[in-house]
């Protein structure tokens, strides 16, 4: 768009110039003669044409470029994909100290290989898929390989890169190797508006045992999306072990944070938090609402916490509502529950009536087959709908 | 007003006229690259498989109207299960098939009629029975078997039957990749300054390429004559146009062959519309329309560059032509439907730029295009011809095409990079030339036509018979949709 732009203005002045003067270049319009007897937008458009055949042109030829340029990448990347998963596959039960003359030329040789930033990218990226797929003694000799080739030069580029996807990548090398020193760079990173790079400097922290990273979203400029929240958790439940402050969480004054507090007290079963998580029912924020409704639902443990849910079942969104009336299967007081549920059958939505009807359908078959003969089309089809699928 | 005078605003017309489209084209490329730079930078390392251990995904109904589809609809099914989703079920909508659809899809996925219980929160022709399988290898599978009413009709039975959080709208025959499903519904996750309603994505041209079980194994450029025109005609329609529309968010059509909705939403709304042919493009407006009336939020329709979506084109010329036709009157209904858009600022960009797009580059370039012919055979006849100026014009336009669209093949090597070969690159020039000659004008007389049936013959619900050749061999099956 550039060159086309550029053409296009050279083009405006060459209208005007019988000779063109630059420095030593001196070139004469030999189409001025031409030029100066016609209207200046035909001349614009006769020259537009020549621009768009010469653009034209250039755009094939980097078409076949780009095919071909790919078509070798393919295969070199296939090439080297296959020879250092052999290599690998070799030295991660090698004890790279004490090595034989020949290993050690195989080793050079590789090494000299690695020169070329291309052949190290792929090179990174198999060593971390063998260690993000394996476990114990292999996974802790993939460290070993890369402390061997010292690509932190490497990944210090990378990360400093302007380029997006060179320091998305040194991001994720940074946490799959536990590379140490750029704490405080990522922690930057984290307060960037890019939602990408937002949520992989995060993980990268969270991978690198940050825990507090997490208090550091209460300052982040970033909302936080319902794709961070899964990431995050995800993240966190790879981990072997976690040190997180839950109630902090809990009570941030950010909304998303609140939301990813819950989630992860209901992962982790953080029952202590059932008070501050009552609290939260009814949040004038949906997502805090329902999942303070999931995370209450999910510590419930005496009858007095059906009674409650029961008590703000109006309060709760239609997917928290189907949770409660799920769980009611387990309330202690079996007629509290049935009567509850034929409540709920009676005036509430569809998918409503239809969970209310199959938890019905185990706790009292009977009052089933009373609402199947219901005056609500309704309640009648969803009974027949139970009844047909159960017995 | 003398002559001279005339024939001066009618050129002046249609110089500016042409000078907007043209910079609307180059403004087209300049967005789209921007956008589709931003999307493959930020999703290079993205691993689309974490999705499935997610806490937080929404639901997804896949929604497939089939009529007469007995050749290739086991199979299609069987594509579909594969999919890779976490919460999903697929609603096949036989909508009133006379071949043996239904018996064959009950037969193979070992169906069950069940009384199943559902909301008729839209309209439709009755549903005649729903079986699922008592086989728990497809429990994912619902087919719901109704009467005949239509693409739009059959849609919305589907949506009626649907429990989920979202719904993708699939033509039955369309080969999609096992990841389409997770790259769709990214959008709803990731946005948090837009509520996202719907998100639509690539649709790439599946004649003669390779499938086998029910997935293309091998992209091949189109063999057949008209099958190449649409080739490039898609590459620069989705490549380029919808992506540039879409960084905008100004994207006013998601395709009816694939595409992903809020279900809460499009019910509010009422569904598909029975009463057009345009029921994707009248369905994604009256949507935007509703968040600008009703719920006044900061709302986005998405648009996922990848080709997610394969399917097949009309191959035959009568076929084309009443695909084509049928769109021209799916899009002037819509734009009747919805005027009170047009330059209205309380649609924001929509009502801005978008829809007066649609109306005046869109709708009425065809027009002007035949307008122009008439006009140019009534100045040659009058010797009023300026031969030099109207060559000048005549291969400015043409360079302007060809240059076009080759950035479109180079964009589409240089991103997803999906055919090969140095023939795919010799016969994408050829047919980059031919288009201007051929196609193009074809094109615009089928737009004509479109017109002259929607206003003169009143023809505003006929889909026409379609008929598909099956991909990889299989026997051809003629549909004819509803008339």
């Amino acid at each position: 768009m550039i060159i086309l732009f550029a053409l296009f203005i050279w083009g405006c002045y060459f209208f005007h110039v019988q000779r063109f003067s630059w420095g030593i270049f001196n070139i004469r319009n030999n189409y001025y003669a031409t030029i100066e007897h016609l209207p200046f937008w035909l001349y614009i458009a006769e020259y537009l044409v020549f621009v768009f055949f010469a653009v034209s042109i250039l755009l094939l030829v980097l078409t076949i470029l780009y095919k071909r340029n790919k078509r070798i990448g393919a295969a070199l990347e296939y090439k080297y994909d296959e020879r250092f998963a052999t290599l690998l596959g070799k030295y991660l039960y090698v004890d790279l100290e004490h090595i034989s003359d020949e290993q050690r030329q195989e080793i050079l040789t590789l090494k000299n290989e690695l020169r070329n930033i291309y052949a190290k990218r792929i090179f990174i990226n198999t060593l971390r898929r063998i260690r993000t797929q394996t476990v114990g003694a292999v996974r802790e000799r993939t460290q070993v390989i890369y402390d061997y080739f010292q690509f932190d030069l490497f990944i210090r580029t990378y990360l400093f890169s302007p380029h997006l996807s060179k320091k998305i990548f040194a991001l994720k090398v940074i946490a799959d190797f536990q590379v140490k020193g750029y704490d405080n760079y990522i922690v930057k990173l984290t307060k960037l508006n890019n939602d990408i790079l937002h949520s992989e400097a995060l993980v990268t922290l969270l991978k690198l045992d940050k825990f507090y990273s997490l208090m550091l979203l209460d300052y982040s400029k970033m909302k936080l999306t319902v794709w961070d929240i899964n990431i995050i958790i995800k993240t966190i439940q790879e981990m072997d072990s976690v040190n997180i402050n839950y109630a902090k969480l809990v009570k941030s004054e950010k909304d998303e944070v609140v939301v990813l507090g819950l989630m992860m007290a209901r992962l982790s079963q953080r029952v202590e938090l059932k008070v501050d998580v009552r609290q939260l029912i009814g949040n004038k924020d949906d997502l805090i609402n329902e999942e303070a409704f999931f995370a209450y639902i999910s510590f419930v443990e005496t009858e007095l916490d059906y009674d409650f849910l029961i008590q703000n079942f109006n309060l709760a969104t239609e997917k928290a509502k189907i949770s409660i009336l799920k769980i009611m299967e387990q309330h202690p007081n079996r007629l509290t529950a049935i009567d509850f549920l034929e409540q709920t059958v009676e005036n509430n939505s569809f998918i409503l009536r239809l969970e209310a009807v199959q938890v019905l359908f185990e706790l009292d078959i009977n009052t089933v087959m009373r609402l199947k003969n219901s005056e609500d089309k309704m309640i009648n089809d969803i009974c027949h709908q139970v009844l047909d699928l159960n017995l | 007003m003398n002559i001279i005078h005339l024939l001066d605003l009618i050129n002046g017309f249609y110089l500016v006229y042409a000078c907007i489209l043209f910079l609307i084209y180059l403004l087209t490329a300049v967005l789209s690259v921007s956008g589709l730079k931003s999307y493959v930078n930020k999703n290079k390392y993205l691993d689309y498989k974490s999705m499935l251990s997610f806490q937080k995904l929404p639901s997804v109904s896949i929604i497939a109207p089939a009529y007469n589809e007995e050749e290739t609809i086991v199979e299609n099914i069987k594509c579909l299960l594969s999919i890779q989703y976490q919460d999903f079920e697929i609603i096949v909508v036989n909508d009133g098939s006379k071949d043996n659809s239904l018996s064959k899809i009950i037969e193979y996925f070992d169906l069950i009629k069940v009384e199943k219980a559902y909301e008729s929160n839209l309209v439709c022709a009755p549903i005649r029975g729903i079986y699922t399988s008592t086989n728990p290898a497809y429990n994912h599978l619902m087919i719901v078997d109704k009467e005949n009413g239509g693409k739009a009709d059959a849609l919305n039975a589907g949506i009626n039957v649907s429990q989920k959080d979202l719904f993708l709208a699939l033509d039955v025959d369309c080969i999609i990749e096992p990841d389409a499903l997770l790259k769709m519904v990214k959008p709803f996750l990731d946005d948090s300054k837009h509520v996202v309603i719907a998100s639509g994505g690539v649709i790439r041209i599946a004649n003669s390429c390779e499938v086998a079980n029910g997935r293309i194994v091998k992209v091949n450029y189109a063999r057949n004559f008209w099958a190449k025109f649409q080739v490039l005609e898609y590459f620069r329609a989705f490549t380029m146009g919808r992506m540039a529309w879409s960084k905008l968010n100004g994207l006013l059509i998601i395709s009816g062959a694939f595409g992903l909705f809020d279900r809460r939403r499009v019910v509010k709304v009422g569904g598909y519309d029975k009463t057009t042919v345009g029921e994707d493009l009248e369905l994604v407006v009256r949507l935007r329309r509703y968040m600008h009336e009703v719920e006044k939020q900061k709302y986005r329709v998405a648009f996922i560059p990848d080709p997610l979506c394969w399917t097949e084109v009309p191959e035959s010329y009568e076929i084309l032509s009443r695909q084509r036709n049928r769109w021209t009157r799916g899009g002037i209904d819509t734009i009747l439907k919805h005027k009170k858009m047009l330059f209205n600022p309380n649609y924001g960009l929509i009502g801005m730029v978008s829809f007066p797009y649609w109306v005046f580059f869109e709708w009425l370039a065809p027009v002007l295009q035949f307008v122009g012919i008439i006009y140019f055979i009534i100045i040659t006849f009058l010797g009023l011809l300026n031969l030099h100026t109207f060559i000048v014009l005549l291969l400015f336009v043409f360079s302007f095409s060809v240059m076009y669209s080759l950035f479109a093949v180079f964009y589409e090597a240089y991103t997803y990079n999906k055919y090969h070969g140095l023939s795919y690159i010799v016969q994408v020039l050829f047919f980059i030339i031919l288009e201007m000659l051929i196609y193009q004008p074809l094109n615009m007389y089928f737009s004509l036509s479109g017109n002259y049936d929607f206003f003169f013959k009143k023809n505003r619900k006929g889909w026409g018979v379609m008929t598909r050749t099956g991909f990889s061999g299989n026997k051809a099956t003629s549909s004819p949709i509803k008339l």
